[in-house]
């Protein structure tokens, strides 16, 4: 059973001429353990989708349910204690000003009634789990934006939640922090067991850390799938769009008025298959040269991704049947015949 | 100008009496301003406690309290304070009027200070499962508390002023004594004076008010 799982979720704001519909019937399911990755452009609904989930927006139609309890039906309180099963940390941080590191991460401590000692110790440890026990004494004023999201990623971890809600957990941040924050995030979810929810429009931040996505489209979900396949293989325009902000695409090369002499092939590969000397092999058993126009080797997540644009030159019965085996070698691979 | 021990004893009296009006009126005015404000802000729409009819009708209060110039005020006002203090006349009668018009200036105030609150704040802790009462009482009020205290020191200010017109129903204090002897007998040496320790005394409360204010101020 998904940890998650939300169907049919519509949300409209306003009403009458001004009404936006920011939802329109959404369904996804959340695995236990995961990180799951919503991205999107602005204004695609991907903020009011995950405020559906710990009910800071209530949807207007459709059904939210964690670990099996619809989130909607509960009372209050209910709600209270249901949200203290899962932390948020959010773009501006949020932090209250008149408290200090300490201060903030102790806030959902003491709203859940715990007791002064406990308070103190577990606030020490979530310190020191974010790295941040030397700045226990500092207020969110003499903190940098990183340092400002550790003490929220703390805070959000305060009450042991099942759950850790992202929106845009890093858009404020430099590319660098950005990539030592969803190393913490990721670190986390792994020492924790958590299931994590993550809000971007950034492609790096889904390939950095999450296991799957979901790509949004004016309130829509366009397309879903585990991440290295949705990269290698994206179907929808705007997952299109969004994978070339990470790998560049040939449209500019092209355009730049580069003539391909023989047949343009745009390779992907996924796993061991980045390792195998594929150029190499084209060239040796079929006599064809394979000029490199782009290489490109990455990793999503943990696994090694890689991208070539090669321009493969040679007699046309050569190449047809080079590009015809490199074909065959797919599961791991993707090839594409550009022109 | 040399004042005559007579008129050192008048000014220390009216003195005493300022002190007394401004301060007990001060700390009702405090005590009930603040939740009105509070109340003002968490039933506007998109917040809290969201309450459309609340939020007009004691909009509509404060309004029309705040509509009503003083001095009038006092007058509007005589009946209850005789069923308060027992009088309608003396510095304890004019309390009432006093805080009533100052109480009304106090929520506004603190409306303002509250609505600054980032919202972003308020829902972070309704995301970790914070009820109401707890973000009133420990997000909302101590994130304004620099603003509140600078609501305050104008709130006394005010009521200084406010309290020059207490002689109008025997109240006495610094500013009867001002209109008393220096506008109607000419008597403008100890007009002087009166206005002397207005000027200074507004000077400290500001001064107070503002350290105060740096001193909690961590944004
Ligand atoms: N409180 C609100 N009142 C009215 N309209 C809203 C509100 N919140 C969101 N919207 C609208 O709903 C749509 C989706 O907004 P949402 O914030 O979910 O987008 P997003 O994908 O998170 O965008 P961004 O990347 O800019 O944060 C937008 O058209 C937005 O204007
Ligand atoms: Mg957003």
């Amino acid at each position: 059973m998904p940890l998650i799982e939300i169907k049919g979720l519509r949300k409209i704001f306003g009403n009458g001429m001004g009404a936006v519909e920011a939802l329109r019937g959404v369904d996804l399911e959340v695995a236990e353990g995961e990180i799951f990755g919503v991205v999107g452009l602005s204004g695609a609904g991907k903020s009011t989708l995950v405020r559906c989930i710990n009910l800071l927006e209530r949807p207007d139609a459709g059904t939210v349910s964690v670990a099996g309890r619809d989130m909607t039906s509960l009372s209050g309180r209910e709600l209270r204690l249901a949200r203290r099963s899962m932390g948020m940390i959010f773009q501006s941080f949020n932090l209250l000003s008149s408290r200090t590191a300490a201060g903030n991460v102790s806030f959902p401590l003491e709203a859940a009634g715990a007791d002064r000692v406990a308070v103190r110790t577990r606030v020490q440890e979530l310190l020191d789990l974010v790295g941040l026990s030397d700045k226990a004494g500092s207020y969110p004023s003499q903190l940098s934006g990183g340092q400002k999201q550790r003490v929220g990623i703390a805070r959000a971890l305060a009450n042991d939640p099942r759950i850790l809600l992202c929106d845009e957990a890093t858009s404020a941040l430099d590319p660098q922090t950005t990539a030592s924050i969803l190393a913490l995030i990721s670190d986390i979810q792994r020492r924790l067991g958590l299931t994590v929810v993550i809000i971007t429009h950034e492609m790096k931040v889904i390939t950095e850390i999450c296991d799957r996505v979901a790509v949004m489209e004016d309130g829509s979900v366009v397309e879903e799938g585990p991440v290295a396949e949705v990269f290698t293989r994206p179907r929808h325009p705007v997952t299109r769009g969004f994978v070339e902000t990470v790998l560049k695409s040939e449209s500019g090369l092209l355009e730049s008025g580069y003539a391909p002499k023989g047949r343009l092939l745009r390779v992907r590969m996924t796993g061991d298959a980045v390792q195998s000397p594929i150029t190499g092999d084209v060239a040796r058993l079929f006599g064809v040269s394979p000029v490199i126009l782009q290489a490109h080797v990455d990793r999503i997540k943990e696994t090694p991704f890689g991208s070539l644009l090669l321009d493969l030159q040679g007699p046309p019965d050569k190449v047809e049947q080079a590009s015809a085996w490199l074909a065959e070698r797919s599961g791991t691979m993707l090839v594409e015949t550009l022109n | 100008m040399l004042l005559t021990v007579q008129q050192l004893l008048m000014l220390k009296k009216a003195s005493l009496e300022t002190l007394y009006m401004v301060s007990v009126t001060t700390a009702f005015t405090v005590l009930a301003g603040v939740p009105l404000g509070v109340l003002l802000v968490v039933v506007r729409p998109g917040h809290i406690l969201e309450n459309r009819w609340v939020y007009r009708i004691v909009g509509l209060i404060v309004n029309a309290t705040r509509s009503v110039p003083f001095p009038i005020f006092i007058v509007f006002v005589i009946p209850l304070t005789r069923l308060i203090v027992g009088t309608s006349i003396g510095s304890t009668a004019v309390i009432v009027p006093l805080t009533l018009a100052a109480f009304v200036l106090m929520a506004r105030l603190t409306e303002t200070c509250l609505l600054e609150v980032p919202h972003g704040i308020i829902e972070a802790a309704q995301s970790m499962g914070a009820s109401s009462w707890r973000i009133i009482t420990r997000v909302l009020l101590p994130e304004a508390l620099p603003g509140l205290l600078m609501a305050v020191t104008i709130a006394i200010v005010t009521l200084i002023s406010y309290s020059a017109m207490a002689g109008m129903v025997g109240g006495g204090g610094l500013g009867d004594l001002a209109i008393r002897y220096g506008y109607h007998r000419y008597q403008t040496d100890i007009m002087w004076a009166t206005v002397l320790i207005l000027v200074l005394v507004v000077q400290l409360v500001q001064h107070v008010g503002d350290k105060l204010v740096l001193r909690f101020s961590r944004r």
